[in-house]
Formats: C-alpha cells, structure tokens, sequence
C-alpha cells in the first residue's frame, strides 16, 4: 500500500501542486485548508506523514504540529514543514514543536519526493 | 512533473484566484493601517496574504512577483514582529508596495508587462535599513537577539542540521538543503578515504518522528556497513527509558560516495544528534560533536514533554488531549470550504428553477384538495429552501468589489491634486456574483465622477471652511429583495444651473423645460451629458454617468441621485439580489403572458370610463389623482391583439417608474398572478431583443416574455417597432 | 456505394420542405419534436417563428423554408421541429417531414452546385442516397446537405439589428 500523506495548506493551488506532484510520485494525499481542520483529517485519515504549512489562518502550523503531537497515536507520525518561511527563529520552533523536517518552499517535486521517503520509506 | 502541463495549468489559475482573494485582503488591511487600525490581526492578516501569494509564485516560477512579494513580505515580517513600526509613512510605502504586488500578479497571468519596481524595492530596503536600525539603536527592545539572528537568514549554516536553509529568494535552490553544521572545513579529506560517519540520534530526534533506522538502511544502501554500536551511555534497565536513545553506530562508508549524499541523510535528523561524517584519518571533528552531545540530555527540557506524555500515557495524558479537545471544539465553527466551479452553481440553479417551474405546473394541474394529499405544499417548501440555498451559494460579500476602490482612489488623488478620505461600510454585505462582477464598472465611473466633480481642490474646500481632505463614503446594505450601494461625497454638490445649461444646449431639454431639482440632478445621467468644462483625464472619456445609467438598469437595477448644494452629492445604485430570479407579475395580453418586473410597478388601476383620454391617434393620457400619465397599450406595441381594440374599461393600467419617461400606464388585458420566475437569457440561443430582458417558464411550460419597461416606454408607440413576428401575429 | 472506405462514413437525418429533400448531420441532432405553436417574439427576423421551451431552455424555433428564402412551410400533422446545436447554441428548425436516418460517406459529397431559390452559402454539398425499395421509383435521389454553422441565429441576430 503506498503511503498516506496529508497536506495542510491554505493555498487551495498548493495542496494541489504538491497533490499533482505527489500522487505522480506514487503516494496518496488527503488535504486540509488550515490547522483545525488538519488536525480533524489526522484524526480521520490518520496519514503515514503530515506536510504542513505554517503561515495559516485560524490555527498556524507550529499549533498543528504541536496538537498532533500531543495525541500518543501521532508520537511517531513524520511531520514536515513546508514552509516559504526559513529563518532558524521559525525553524526552531517548529523543532520545538515537534517537526520532523523543514522544506522550503518553493519545492522541487523529486527532491521532495525524496525527502519525504526519507522519513517515511 | 509528471502531472502534465494541464492540471499545472488549472492549478495556476487557482493560483491566480488566490492571489485576488489575497490581495483584497491585503489591500483592505493596508487600508485599515493606514485608517490607523494597525492591530496585530490586521498586520498578520496582510503578512499572510504577501507570503501565499509569494509561495505560489514561487511553485509556479513566476520569479519576478517571487522576488518582489519576497522583499514585500521581509518588510511586513519586521512589522508584524515588531521591529518597525506601522507609522503612516511606512504604511503608504507599503500602499504603494501593495500596488506594484497587484501588477506583479497581473504580469505573472499575463495581463500586462511586469511593472518597474526597482524605486519601490528601494524604498522597501530604505525601510529595513532605516527603520530596523532605529530599533536597535532605540527604545529598549525586547526582541533584539531574534531580530539579528533573523535578518541574517542566509549564510551561516543551519547549526541544528535541522534541514534546509534556502539563501536568498533571488537564488532560491528549491530544495535548498544546507550542509549539517559540522565544521569540516579545516579538515583536507584525503581522496578516496573511506568515511565514517558516527550516528547517535538524540531522544528528541525520535520524539519528531524519525526513524534511526531508516537512516541506516539509507547509508546501507550507499555501500555503507555498521562497523560498530557504542552502547556504552546506556543505563541500567530500571533506568532505562523506553523513549529515549543511548546507542551511537558507527558505519563505514566507501570513500567514493559523495559527501554530500551522505549529508542528505541526515537533513532531517534532529540538531542534538551526534552525527559525525569523516574520512576515516580525521577525529578532530568528533570532539567538537562529542561535547555538543555531552550537553543534550540535561538541557531540551522543552522538546521532550511530548514524548513524556507518551512514556507514561495512563498519568499523564490529561493536558495535551484537552489542548486537542480544544482544538476540536474551535474546529466546529470553523467551516471547512471547497472550491466549486460556478458554471456548476449556475447548472444547479437552472435546476432549483426547474424545479420551481415543475412545482408551480404540478399545482396548476392539481386541485387543492389534491395538493393537500400529495402533500404538495411540503414540496414547494422545501424546494423553495434548496432555492434560497442555491442563491446563498452564489452569494459573495460585495467587498470584493469595495476592494478596487482603495487604488483607484490613490491615482485619482495623484491625478488631481485632491485628498480623499475613504469610509466603508457594509462591506459584507453578500450579493449574487454575478451581480458582484457586473457593479465594478458602474462603481468606478461614480468614484471617478465623485473625485473628479464632487469634491473640491483643498483651497477651495478651506475657503468654504470644510477640511482640505475630502470625504467618500461607500456603503452597502441589503433592502428586501435589493441590494442598495451608496457613494457619498462631501464636495460642492451638483450645480444645477450648470446643468440645466449644459442639457439645454445639448439638446436634452428645451430652453423653457420646468424641472425640479432632481429632474435637473438626473440630466447628469442623460445619454451624451458631460459637464466637464474641460475634458478632464479622469471622467470625460466618452463614457460617462449615462453608461452607469444604463449599465446599471441592464442589470435591472436603478440609480438615483441626491444631491445638496456646497455639502455633497450622493449616488445609489438599487440593485437585484440576483439575477436569475425576478420577482414578476404575470399579465396577460391576448392568447400570450409577459412577465412585468415587480420592481418598475407602482400601482394597479381599473380605469373607469372616461378616465383614459385620447391626445392624439397614436396616444393616450390616463387621469391620475389630478395629474395626467402617458397610457401605452403593451398588446399594440407588440402588434398583439391589434383586432381586438378593448375599451380602456375592460382592461388594466399597471402603472410603472421608468427612468426615461418617469410614471407610465401599461395597459393590459389582465393580471393573472404575481410570481417569483427564473430568468432565461434570450442571448443563450438567440440574440438580445430590444424592449425585452429575458424569457421565463412558466407554471403550465409555456414561454412568457420579461418586459424591459424602460426599453418599451422610451420608445414611440409605432406599433411596426415591436411588432410580433411570429405566426400568432 | 463505395464501402470500401467506410473511414469517412456519417449518418445524416434526412427531411423535405416541398418536394425536396434535405439532411443535416446526424451530430448536429439534439432531437425530433412534433410541431407546437411557439412563443411568438416581437423585433425579430420573420423568419422566427418564436421560442420554445425544451427541457428548460428557452429555444427559438425557425422556419427553415423561409430561412432558406421559400415560401413558409404550411404546418400539417407531419411537421415536426428538428432541435439541433449549432456551435452549443440550441435551435430548432420546422420542416415538412422527417424522412430517414441515413450513411452516406464524406467522399460522395459533391460541392453545391447553383441552386436556384437556395441561398447556396447554406448548402454544404449535395449526396445522392438511394431510396428505399417501398417507394422506389428512380433508384436514387438527391439530398442537399445543410450547413449549419451558416444557419446559426447570434449572427443572423447581428445582421438584423445592424
């Protein structure tokens, strides 16, 4: 079974991409426009790696990272930040929050590709 | 990308609809800054808004918009931490930052050339610099250690290894990963050494979800072997925590692999990891790494609460669940949304109108005591909701349209010379989108006419004694079945005698015409009118408050004017909620029913003999209260019933408001009902057709034709003009 | 006929007004109607008979003779509106009776020669089929194939109101 990936993304057109990009690739991707409703699809489709923007209205990434964590099942869930954001202010507090990586945006597809078997073979 | 190029395609321009969406909000948040709201949710609202749209353009390569949203986005980023305060002058850079994005995004769908922004980049940087300097060397700050640490967001390599610090936007590697901060630049690796590379993941790599050993088995797979495992910090197995790591492996690795590819490896592992890549002559690094490992266990107190939750899940799971519990009652509210296609909304309002339609034949052909057994009255109720529902679909806040007017208002201002306040309200007002996308011509030309004609330079305006800067409020509200949009001016109000010399010598009146002040007010609207005396840059372009006029009725809409000499003019547009359903009243003219807007009907009036006067051959007066109307039989106008001349008796005069002839009779056969119809364009499978604005189904399946009043009134009673053509003429 | 190349072959609906026998192609056909008084308009070509409502769609109804400049059809029990798509726009055509379904190949579409009391710009071609045995008197008669693409109403609209 290929591996589940869930995109949280604002940006209806990057949920897409990285969708397009990903599923090419071979993984299945579910997608959630924000952290609530992220957390929510976890908890429903409980994916083999979440990708997460930061930047997002209502509940932020660093928030979802750290709702995801707090729940045992997600403990050894990957989490990659997909973020254009790179400052190390940013990624240490989402180290902090439990991150697994940081991607800048914007990504090449292969490279993410590999970056997310990787963490997730 | 193996997507193909047209998914890509449909996916940029969902892209582009996002960058609208963001720069409305953007702009509106600007705007609220420079109004002085400069609260952090209104920053952080047009920091996101800047930062998607750079994102997207950056997947999507349109380098030019990346680079400029980028350095827009490092501004806002230093004022929404902070660290440069919103002062007026920073807000109208970032204005005019705001309007050079909107090009950008106009030249990245390829609307138009990319704009010169090199002046605004400066002026950007000027504010970094100079603001940002203030800061440091002023007030006592409490964010200067992040701030530095920030604004140097490139060079230095990432000390936690943590993965990837992208340089600079303009050379953007897009999975920009930089080296694991091991400092192996004093080492001159022999060629062809094998590697070693030590590998000791700390407990907060495992708390983030890696995987050791897929790291390993990565390193394996590169010709890699383990070689040796230190289990030397591991503890006694009462003390041995199950979350926690204390073996270090060290694998060797061929001397041809790349560097590099070694490194990639460990781009996500956690920066407290012993990780430690050497040719096999080299130990100094091990030190330095050695004493950073040293330092790891007693100090990331924070990282590890999430993982002490999990190693005694039975005591401890109270508090993170509740955060979730949290999380989840905050989701409830906060709807999720998907994008639809609205040719797929218009598909299913044509059905909800078919539905309609189906509904209201059913109870034609039933009699009531039918319906009641076919619980027919449920059916219409609930059909009616899923209308109401299919109209709310389409229903979008008319802010969208408010939004425009911000910019517009900056290059009327620069045009002229004059200062303008702008004031909204009712910028949520919700309105059919395809309402939204027919107003936004309409708006412009009364803003133009408002700046350019309305108010005054800022000497005349303190030589009247009002503020130098004057005043635009733009307004919405919905008023029963309309939706009323109001543009206010505070300026000198409409020159009447002007006006009325201006229509006089244009034709439009007679020189002896009597009119009252909003009759005059009016001619501003009149076709060809333009009291501009000079032929100004801004509104005498060939299109003037006519085009508003007649923009504005084709959407069924009506504009009026009000308007006080020396305080100011006002411009209302009442339009349709929407315009797929009009409230109509059905009446009948020989064997064929037309459809009369609701809106245009005034009253209903059963002549009484005598009452309707002949004034010539081909026209008639109704006597009304006094006061005489022109009566124009709707069945001769379109060549129907011509045989059956009724008397004025057996029919009916539906009195209208039109704007070109003010009050009008219509008179009719007969009223049938009164009835919400489903507008159908005559233009989907034919052609417009003068004095007509649209066709309906009605209840039995039969056609009836939507008057346009103001199209049927304005022309001369020739019944050759509108005659029927048809074979029942 | 040539069967050999059956590459190029398409079905046509074939129909007379008077005496001769038209066809349009089967592509173009959304549906055969029997013939209903339509809603009559005012302003528009004589032609236009009115608009009609299918399935929801307000659609106007042309009288092909007079469009193709004969005299106006007489309406009888077999006439019948012939509802097509002209480039996604709906119209229907009344004719005098609908005759057949049948293929013709795209090779035996002669151009349209000068056909008197026809506007030739709406003739596509000319195709001669055989008739069927039942009524067989000459073996074979000619169908004069409609292009509809010239028959499209926006354009006629245009023409009128400029």
């Amino acid at each position: 079974m290929s591996k589940l990936i869930l995109t949280v993304d604002d940006s209806a057109s990057m949920r897409m991409l990285l969708k397009t990009s990903l599923t090419a690739q071979g993984f299945r991707i579910e997608g959630a426009n924000d952290g609530v409703h992220g957390l929510e699809r976890m908890h429903e489709v409980k994916p083999d790696l979440l990708i997460t923007d930061i930047n997002m209205p209502k509940m932020d990434g660093f928030e979802l990272i750290e709702a995801v964590r707090g729940v045992p099942e997600f403990r050894g869930t990957p989490i990659l930040v997909l973020s254009t954001e790179f400052s190390d202010e940013k990624k240490a507090r989402a180290r902090e929050a439990g991150a697994t990586g940081w991607i800048t945006k914007p990504f090449d597809a292969t490279k993410l590709g590999a970056a997310i078997r990787r963490v997730c073979p | 990308m193996s997507a193909g190029d047209d998914g890509l395609d449909e996916i940029q321009a969902i892209f582009f609809e996002e960058c609208a969406e963001g720069l409305a909000i953007a702009e509106e948040g600007l705007s609220a800054m420079a109004n002085g709201d400069v609260s952090a949710d209104v920053i952080a609202g047009v920091f996101r808004a800047v930062h998607s749209i750079k994102g997207g353009s950056g997947a999507f390569g349109h380098a030019a918009l990346l680079a400029f949203s980028h350095r827009f986005e490092n501004v806002l980023d230093e004022v929404r931490a902070g660290r440069i305060a919103p002062t007026p002058a920073v807000t109208k850079v970032m204005l005019g930052a705001f309007d050079i994005l909107s090009d950008h995004v106009a030249a990245a769908q390829g609307n138009s050339d990319a704009p010169a922004d090199e002046a605004m980049l400066e002026a950007l940087d000027a504010i970094l610099k100079g603001e940002g300097a203030a800061a440091e060397g002023g007030a006592a700050d409490p964010a200067p250690a992040p701030a530095v640490e920030d604004s140097a967001p490139v060079a230095e390599a990432d000390e936690f290894g943590f993965v990837p610090v992208a340089a600079g936007v303009e050379d953007f590697d897009p999975f920009g990963f930089e080296p694991v901060a091991i400092d192996l630049e004093d080492l001159s690796p022999a060629e062809q050494q094998p590697w070693t590379v030590r590998f000791g993941p700390s407990r907060a790599a495992l708390a983030n979800g890696s995987e050791p050993l897929f790291i390993v088995r990565e390193l394996e797979t590169m010709g890699g072997r383990i070689v040796a495992v230190d289990s030397s910090a591991l503890p006694g197995l009462r003390d041995l925590d199950p979350e926690d790591s204390y073996l270090v492996w060290t694998i060797e690795l061929p001397g041809t692999v790349d560097e590099q590819d070694i490194r990639e490896c460990f781009d996500f592992v956690s920066p407290d990891s012993v990780i430690d890549i050497a040719r096999a002559a080299a130990e100094v690094a091990e030190v330095a790494v050695e004493a950073a490992v040293a330092d790891a266990p007693p100090s990331p107190a924070a990282p590890i609460a999430p993982a002490a939750v999990a190693a005694a899940p039975a005591a401890t799971p109270a508090p993170r669940p509740a955060a979730t519990g949290e999380a989840r009652a905050a989701a409830e509210p906060a709807s999720q949304t998907i994008r639809v296609d609205l040719s797929k909304l218009d598909q299913l309002l044509n059905l909800v109108g078919e539905l309609v339609i189906h509904g209201s034949i059913l109870s034609d052909r039933l009699s009531p005591a039918d319906q009641e057994r076919v619980e027919l009255p449920e059916l219409s109720r609930l059909t009616r909701q899923i209308q109401d529902n299919v109209m709310s679909l389409r229903a979008q806040p008319i802010r969208q349209a408010f939004s425009r007017v911000p910019r517009m208002l900056r290059d009327l201002m620069a045009e002229t010379g004059k200062k303008v306040v702008l004031e909204t309200s009712g910028e949520t007002t919700e309105v059919d989108k395809g309402v939204l996308e027919k107003i936004g011509d309409p708006l412009t030309h009364m803003i133009r006419n408002a700046v350019d004609h309305g108010i005054e330079s800022p000497e005349e305006r303190i030589a009247a004694g009002k503020p130098a800067e004057g005043t635009i409020h733009l307004s919405a509200e919905q008023k029963g079945a309309r939706i009323i949009v109001r543009v206010a001016d505070d300026g000198r109000g409409i020159n009447r005698e002007r006006v009325r010399a201006k229509a006089v010598e244009k034709g439009i009146i007679s020189a002896d015409a009597q009119l009252s002040d909003e009759e005059i007010d009016s001619l501003i609207c009149a076709p060809g009118f333009s009291t501009a005396e000079t032929i100004s840059n801004i509104s005498g372009r060939g299109v003037g408050m006519d085009v508003v006029r007649s923009n504005v009725e084709a959407l069924g809409g009506r504009v009026e004017i009000h308007s006080t000499p020396g305080e100011g003019t006002t411009f209302i547009m009442a339009l349709p909620l929407t315009l797929a359903i009009l409230d109509g009243m059905i009446v009948r003219l020989g064997q064929q029913r037309f459809v009369l807007p609701l809106t245009n009907v005034i009253e209903t009036v059963q002549p009484e003999p005598g009452q309707v006067k002949p004034t010539s051959p081909n026209s008639e007066v109704i006597e009304l209260r006094g006061s005489y109307l022109p009566v124009k039989r709707v069945g001769q106008i379109f060549g129907i019933g011509a045989n059956d001349r009724r008397s004025p008796e057996e029919s009916l005069v539906i009195i209208v408001e039109s704007e070109a002839a003010g009050h009008v009779g219509l008179m009719v056969d007969t009223i049938e009902n009164r009835r919400e119809v489903v507008i159908k364009s005559l233009e989907d499978n034919l052609h417009p057709i003068r004095g007509l604005g649209g066709a309906t189904i009605l209840g039995d399946g039969t056609i009836g034709l939507i008057l346009d009043i103001d199209a049927l009134v304005a022309s001369t009673n020739h019944q050759s003009k509108y005659a029927m053509k048809g074979m029942a003429a | 006929m040539s069967a050999t190349d059956n590459s190029d072959e398409r079905k046509i609906v074939t129909f007379t007004l008077g005496e001769q026998m038209f066809g349009i192609d089967m592509r173009a056909l959304i549906e055969i109607r029997e013939w209903e008084e339509p809603t009559p308009l005012p302003s528009v070509a004589s032609y236009i008979k009115g608009v009609t409502n299918l399935r929801g769609s307000v659609v106007p109804v042309v009288g092909l003779a007079e469009r193709l400049g004969w005299e106006p059809s007489r309406i009888h029990s077999r006439s019948c509106i012939l509802v097509v798509s002209i480039g996604g726009r709906q119209a229907g055509f009344l004719v005098d009776e609908v005759a057949d379904i049948v293929a013709i190949n795209g090779g035996d579409i002669q151009p349209a020669p000068e056909v008197e009391m026809v506007e030739a710009s709406m003739i596509a071609g000319l195709v001669k089929i055989e008739r069927r045995a039942a009524e067989a008197e000459d073996a074979e008669t000619m169908v004069l194939l409609l292009d509809l693409d010239a028959l499209g109403l926006t354009r006629v609209g245009l023409d009128i109101a400029a």
